[in-house]
């Protein structure tokens, strides 16, 4: 597996989530951080919404998830959640996705 | 990374004015002028659009004539009697809520994503500025101040920036409300007027109600000595902290006339209030 591909493949899912608020791609709003990519296509990254209250964290986060997953070369996608209230509560239900695939 | 609002409650009472001087007074910072309905700051801080984009926040509805048979389900449906009786729909008084699209048994109606207004990434004297403007007529204003606010963040990381002014909308409605939440502090300007202080208590609840810290500023304060008194009670009772008085000076509109803020003419009392001001700012908010 070439990881530079897996990191194209992964860029360009991120790109066709769309912020519903702002009406741009998310990865034109710098809410996406330290992404990275393992050798058995394990991929985590850090989800920073642009609010600690944003309405739509919740929403992004699990759409995010879903786009990631859909790519043929990863095997799993962990999602680490800052700047948001409720960060941790968000992170566990995105873990527990994540446990049962 | 911290960000200040400065609202108003009512307009006019000096918000562009105050967010413009202490974009001047801070050197370092981003500007956002989430007033997107009625720009302005732009006036004073004589940008260079590095970056223009359209803004496209919601759908029109459209008949096809050659699908449409006339039935008068959507005429019937459309709260906003956008339909004519010719079956096409008016864009100024549709507000894309799709209701048409959805009874029509023809799927005759289109739901098209319209251009909305326009945004901007420019420099200016005071510093990058992220900046927009709805079309006339046009909705959504909230969504265009989120992309304005997190566009701001991104210029900052990207500049290295850590200090993000914003010159909010007036009122309470959406587009206020997108411009504090998750803010580190809002500033409330007003004015000694029967309209200025009733505003203002309407926009103090407002912010409050986001649990984000306010202070607020009355602008020309010794039009009315009664109403001044009546706000500093306001403030007392509520526990704000009112930061600061501007007395009314001349030389500030002369310094607007001249497309200038209030602290680059002269050294008159109301350049020496606002410096008084963000002194205050910086050492609580900022620092």
């Amino acid at each position: 597996m070439e990881i530079e591909a897996v990191r194209y493949q992964v860029h360009r899912a991120l790109s066709e989530v769309v912020d519903p608020e702002t009406g741009l791609d998310i990865t034109r709003m710098d809410i996406i951080h330290d992404v990275s990519i393992g050798e058995a296509g394990e991929v985590s990254l850090v989800f920073r919404p642009s609010s600690p209250v944003c309405p739509m964290a919740y929403a992004l986060a699990n759409a995010i998830k879903k786009k990631l997953e859909g790519i043929a070369d990863i095997s799993s996608v962990r999602i680490h959640v800052q700047n948001f209230q409720r960060a941790e509560h968000l992170e566990s239900l995105l873990n527990v996705r994540n446990e049962s695939h | 990374m911290k960000e200040l609002v400065v609202i108003s409650g009512k307009g006019g009472t000096g918000k562009t004015t105050l967010t413009a001087s202490f974009a001047l007074l801070s050197g370092n910072a981003i500007l956002a002028d989430c007033d997107v309905d009625a720009p302005d700051l732009h006036i004073l801080a004589h940008p260079n659009v590095r970056h223009a984009e359209d803004f496209r926040g919601g759908v029109k509805a459209r008949i096809d004539p050659d699908i449409c048979s006339q039935c008068g389900a959507c005429l019937d449906a459309c709260r906003y009697d956008a339909v004519s009786e010719e079956f096409i729909v008016d864009p100024f008084s549709c507000e894309g809520c799709s209701v048409c699209y959805h009874v029509c048994p023809e799927g005759a109606v289109i739901l098209e994503e319209g251009l909305n207004g326009h945004w901007y990434i420019s420099d200016t004297r005071f510093g990058p500025m992220v900046h927009a403007a709805l079309l006339p007529g046009e909705e959504n204003s909230g969504k265009l101040v989120s992309l304005v606010r997190n566009q701001a963040k991104v210029l900052a990381r990207e500049e290295e920036k850590n200090l993000i002014i914003s010159d909010g909308a007036p009122g309470i409605g959406c587009p206020v409300i997108a411009s504090v939440t998750g803010a580190d502090h809002v500033v409330v300007v007003t004015e000694p007027t029967m309209s200025g202080l009733h505003d203002m208590e309407r926009a103090m609840r407002l912010v409050q109600g986001f649990g984000i810290p306010v202070s607020v500023v009355i602008n020309k304060c010794d039009v009315n000595s009664e109403i001044e008194a009546q706000i500093e009670a306001f403030c007392d009772e509520a526990r704000l902290p009112l930061i600061g008085k501007i007395p009314y000076d001349a030389s500030v509109i002369r310094a607007m006339v001249e497309r200038r803020c209030a602290v680059e003419n002269g050294d008159g009392a109301a350049k020496r209030s606002v410096c008084a001001i963000w002194e205050q700012i910086e050492q609580t908010v900022i620092r």
